[in-house]
């Protein structure tokens, strides 16, 4: 199934329905959104995939920072970091984003995860720091209080992996893997959506992670730097284990745009064993 | 490489800590924390908040070139740490810029026990207006055996937590505090950075151990620094996350690891000044040390880094 190549098509992949519940009159920017935990997100292991969990938090914690970042700006994302709780999640899915910090220069916003199937249990807790921009013709237009609603699929859609063409390089270690630059992964501004380039160290991490440990791993908590953006392709994700520790691997994600010869990216990544 | 006489002061926990960095000509910087009693959590290893403070040291000086003639203010630190033992006369880092943009400069730096990888770290800092009052980084870098941070052994005569004045109110809570002083204080009269990490990781260390019911060990922080913590007392609170247990028979209970979401408010400014999340971990056993160190000693030998 085809979901558009306006820019949105991530944000519709992971389906959030985020509505403004602040009081905006006043300054106040707060999101809360709802995710149903479709089937193509989930794990192998039969939670949420890491990276569709990064896309969703950088989709509603950015969305957030652009709304403080009003009326002169927008936002790009910086840096995103995430640590999950240590449970399975059943979905539906509760996002809820504040502002932390509005600056000049930088916003940064939280995203707190939470489990409407398991009585609201936290699942996950992100921090995204964005950097404000001045558009060429403006930032975009919402009506506030802002609703940026998901249509739901009409028909199933691949697992994360397929739907971004995530693919093996052949004669590399596992951990090496790579996308191209599609119009369906780039965001708005044309460039590779921060939750595709979340993605591709999610699985890289675990590629590694498993071969190192001789077993299933899970991407758990992440700390991605956004580094240059990524415009050409292909895009590829190196990653390599670092040291084994009580709850799994640390893993250095390297993220490249091959078509730029540019470091795209840097994350560290904790790989833990899959339940 | 002095940057500015007053600071730090005679008493100060960087003397203590007795940390050397040289800022390099080809952009990197080298740092070396020499390992003392002082600096060891209760089960031996250094304490993530010591080693983040370590990771600090290197990456303001690295930032403040990448940023001059501006200055710069901490605005995230991530370090994950390996299990390889510290039982190590020093600790060994090396830091690098990734970026420098007019707004943020984001660097890396890695850490090494002796031949062994000991963690990660990635640091973000806000680009700032000069100040009369910000140190003037010199033209050139120095080379070679310099330091802006002098000490010849550590100066701790207890742990360093008491030094720093880190006292825990209620464990379950994962209530800490801290008064500011000149001993802990950065340049700018606020609590350094590396000690507000040592904070956050005594704050999750005690709650989640205490929901554990056995003691856990830090081995991941992820910082964000909201506002400088001038005021005080500043407080802590920990949010529990969870606390992971063997999902299969016949493994018991015993928790594995957990983590936790921490808050820091300036009290006296009444303000959020950090957030914190923290991963800790059963404490690392011995087998597990000696097989990581002998990985890396076969695959990363000591000097090709």
């Amino acid at each position: 199934m085809e979901i558009g190549d306006d820019g949105r098509s991530v944000a519709r992949y992971v389906g959030v329905d985020l509505r403004e519940v602040g009081d905006w009159e006043a300054g106040e920017v707060i999101g809360e959104a709802t995710s149903p935990l479709h089937e193509h997100l989930r794990a192998p292991g039969g939670g949420i995939r890491t990276g569709a969990l990064l896309t969703m938090c950088d989709n509603v914690g950015g969305f957030c920072a652009g709304l403080a970042a009003l009326p002169e700006g927008w936002v790009v994302s910086t840096n995103l970091s995430l640590t999950l709780a240590p449970r399975r999640v059943r979905g539906p899915m509760r996002l809820r984003s504040t502002v932390l910090r509005a600056g000049k220069a930088a916003i940064v916003t939280d995203v707190r995860v939470t489990d409407s199937g398991a009585d609201d249990a936290i699942v996950a807790d992100a921090v995204l720091t964005s950097a404000v921009l001045i558009p060429e013709g403006g930032p975009p237009h919402w009506a506030r209080p802002a609703h940026m609603q998901a249509p739901p699929p009409t028909g199933a859609l691949a697992p994360l992996v397929e739907w971004l063409g995530i693919r093996d390089v052949p004669g590399e270690p596992a951990g090496v893997v790579e996308l191209d630059i599609t119009d369906a992964v780039r965001n708005p501004w044309g460039i590779m959506h921060g939750g595709v380039t979340a993605s591709l160290v999610d699985v890289a991490a675990e590629r590694a992670g498993a071969a190192h440990l001789g077993l299933p791993v899970e991407s758990a908590d992440v700390a991605l730097h956004f580094l240059a953006p990524s415009r050409v392709g292909p895009v590829r994700a190196t990653a390599t284990v670092m040291g084994e520790r009580g709850d799994g691997v640390v893993v250095l994600v390297e993220v490249r745009d091959t078509g730029r010869d540019r470091v795209a990216a840097r994350a560290v990544v904790t790989a833990r064993p899959a339940a | 490489m002095v940057l500015d006489a007053s600071y730090p002061p005679a008493q100060h926990m960087l003397r203590d800590l007795a940390l050397t960095v040289e800022h390099h000509e080809d952009g990197t910087s080298v740092g070396r924390l020499p390992v003392a009693d002082a600096l060891l959590d209760g089960h031996g290893r250094v304490r993530a908040g010591i080693l983040a403070t370590l990771v600090d040291a290197i990456g303001g000086g690295l930032a403040a070139y990448a940023a001059a003639p501006g200055w710069i203010a901490t605005a995230d630190l991530d370090l994950q740490l390996s299990g390889a033992p510290t039982e190590v006369a020093a600790i060994d880092a090396v830091g690098r810029v990734l970026r420098a943009g007019r707004s943020t400069v984001v660097l890396a730096v890695d850490l090494f026990a002796g031949p062994a990888p000991l963690g990660l770290a990635t640091m973000t800092f806000a680009v700032l207006p000069r100040r009369a009052s910000n140190p003037v980084m010199p033209a050139d870098r120095a080379t070679g055996p310099q330091s802006f941070i002098s000490g010849r052994a550590s100066g701790f005569s207890g742990p360093a937590l008491d030094a720093f004045g880190v006292r825990t109110v209620d464990a379950a809570g994962g209530h800490v505090e801290l008064e500011p002083h000149p001993y802990v204080e950065n340049s700018l009269g606020a609590v350094q950075g590396g000690v507000v990490a040592t904070v956050v990781e005594r704050a999750a260390e005690v709650a989640l151990s205490h929901a554990a019911g056995r003691p856990l060990q830090p081995v991941g922080v992820q910082l964000t620094y909201l506002a400088l913590a001038r005021e005080g007392p500043i407080r802590s609170s920990v949010e529990v996350l969870g606390i992971a247990r063997p999902a299969i028979d016949g493994l018991g209970n015993e928790p594995r690891w957990g983590s936790a979401r921490v808050t820091l408010v300036d009290e006296g400014a009444n303000r959020r000044t950090t957030i914190g999340r923290v991963v800790a971990t059963r404490p690392i056993k011995r087998s597990v040390q000696e097989r990581s160190v002998q990985e890396r000693s076969v695959k990363e030998p000591h000097g090709d880094r």
